[in-house]
């Protein structure tokens, strides 16, 4: 009787980890020759179904001269608000894709921009602002919404995943890394680490 | 409304003849309070107006000439438009003093096609010469409202004509490090009457309010900044401009005791656009 509840226990704090629905898939990235391993998405290549955009935009900040954040992964679908924190006006343009220039907004003001479509994913928009060339962001969009950013020390973690095979993927703007495969299982947690090199 | 003569004064304080303005420019005085008291600011704690250096070495100042120099039509290029408009809060090179004040760098860099071509070839992108065009004339476009209404602190240089934006222009260009600019440098003539008032209003605009109360000599020990339409009563053409161009110490009333204030001396000013910014407030007293 005690070694079932000890079971029980078990089972019930395997649940609590990788939640109720789906399972969980952590790591690390390793950017090779970069002073940090932040800013790498870590997606699902390929998930069956379709999958709803949220119903409110995923926010991108131009604040202190930079775009915040530096690396936005959407679903396809995603609209983006592009907000200007900064007290001079800013642009965001995008030389990828379909190619978009929203022109250009004072500080408090905000732009919206869809991600309608994507057809191979992951699509990769690097945004750009035209009166200052130092300023560079992302927004990566994917066709399904099991992904993670990585933090400075690399770690990421993608919650809820549907049981099954995959194949995860890693972008990062300035580094690379091939694909790898992992099962997604509401048991245990996947742990799958990358190392990236240019 | 001011009389469409002006009578030149030359940096020895003689008069020379009456000469008409140009059909294209109207002068016009300077009005209402400084840039910095608009801004609810003060010197200190600004970067504006600070194009100026901070007590050089008068045997050391060697201020530039303008091209070609005559006395009555001086000869301006847009290295000299933006000496006398720009250069007090963009300091020479453009680069400013972020985050108050924006460079000029990036927005000129962004309205060139070349620029933005290489730009995107550098990020290993191919962008079409259509997307290249949209781009840099929207930039060119925000450039040139910019200049003309302002924006967020910097104030309106409306009193700007399209002759000389067209000279002022291509400076930029160059001053960015465009490919070809130099070989696209244009020169003007100007009435030194227009040359005085983009001086007033392009620099010494910045911190002098335009009218306001004659200070007493002691004034410059305190906060007040004295108002431009004080200088033709309270200064002499010859102190004006070496209170400009060299920072001259200011008498304070008790014998032996002056004081250098706080205002930066503006070297790079000629002593001919010194002169002209003295007539200028002589002859459109500001209101």
């Amino acid at each position: 009787m005690r070694i079932v509840i000890v079971g029980l226990c078990i089972a019930a704090a395997g649940v609590a980890i990788t939640g109720a629905t789906g399972g969980v898939i952590e790591g690390s990235v390793k950017a090779t020759g970069l002073p940090s391993n932040a800013d790498a998405v870590v997606y699902l290549q390929q998930v069956a179904g379709q999958f709803a955009a949220p119903t409110q935009p995923a926010n991108m900040d131009q604040r202190s001269m930079s775009f915040v954040p530096h690396v936005l992964p959407v679903v396809v679908g995603t609209t983006v608000r592009f907000l200007n924190s900064d007290p001079t006006p800013h642009n965001v343009f995008s030389p990828d894709h379909e190619k978009y220039n929203l022109g250009t907004w004072p500080q408090g003001q905000t732009k919206d921009h869809p991600f309608a479509t994507c057809a191979k994913a992951p699509c990769v928009y690097v945004q750009l602002c035209r009166v200052h060339p130092e300023m560079e962001g992302y927004v990566v969009v994917l066709q399904n919404p099991y992904f993670a950013v990585t933090s400075a020390d690399g770690h990421y973690k993608i919650e809820n995943v549907p049981p099954g095979n995959y194949s995860l993927a890693v972008w990062h703007s300035k580094v690379k890394g091939q694909p790898k495969a992992v099962t997604a299982d509401v048991s245990k947690p996947a742990v799958v680490d990358f190392v990236l090199t240019k | 409304m001011a009389p469409a003569v002006f009578v030149v004064l030359s940096a020895r304080g003689m008069a020379g003849p009456a000469q008409k303005i140009g059909a294209t420019v109207e002068v016009t005085p300077v009005t209402g309070p400084s840039t910095l008291h608009h801004l609810r600011r003060t010197i200190e704690n600004s970067s504006m107006g600070w194009g100026g250096q901070w007590s050089p070495p008068a045997n050391l100042v060697t201020p530039p000439r303008p091209r070609n120099p005559t006395r009555s039509n001086p000869a301006l290029g847009g290295a000299d438009l933006y000496r006398i408009s720009c250069r007090a809060c963009h300091r020479p090179d453009g680069s400013a003093s972020p985050p108050e004040i924006n460079s000029i760098i990036g927005p000129v860099q962004a309205a060139s096609v070349s620029f933005m071509t290489d730009r995107m070839k550098a990020m290993g992108r191919q962008v079409d010469a259509a997307f290249i065009h949209g781009l840099t004339s929207a930039n060119e476009a925000d450039l040139r409202k910019r200049l003309r209404a302002g924006g967020h602190d910097m104030p309106s240089f409306d009193h700007l004509t399209d002759e000389e934006i067209g000279a002022l222009r291509p400076y930029l260009d160059q001053m960015a490090g465009l490919p070809g600019a130099e070989k696209r440098q244009r020169y003007i003539s100007e009435p030194p009457a227009r040359v005085g008032e983009l001086v007033v209003k392009g620099t010494c605009h910045i911190c002098h309010d335009a009218t306001g109360p004659d200070s007493a000599p002691t004034t410059v020990l305190s906060d007040i900044i004295p108002p431009l339409s004080s200088m033709p009563r309270q200064k002499t053409f010859l102190d004006f401009v070496r209170k400009v161009r060299e920072g001259a110490p200011i008498p304070l009333g008790s014998a032996g005791v002056s004081s250098r204030g706080r205002m930066p001396v503006f070297n790079y000013l000629t002593e001919d656009e010194a002169a002209a910014a003295y007539s200028y407030l002589t002859l459109y007293p500001p209101k």
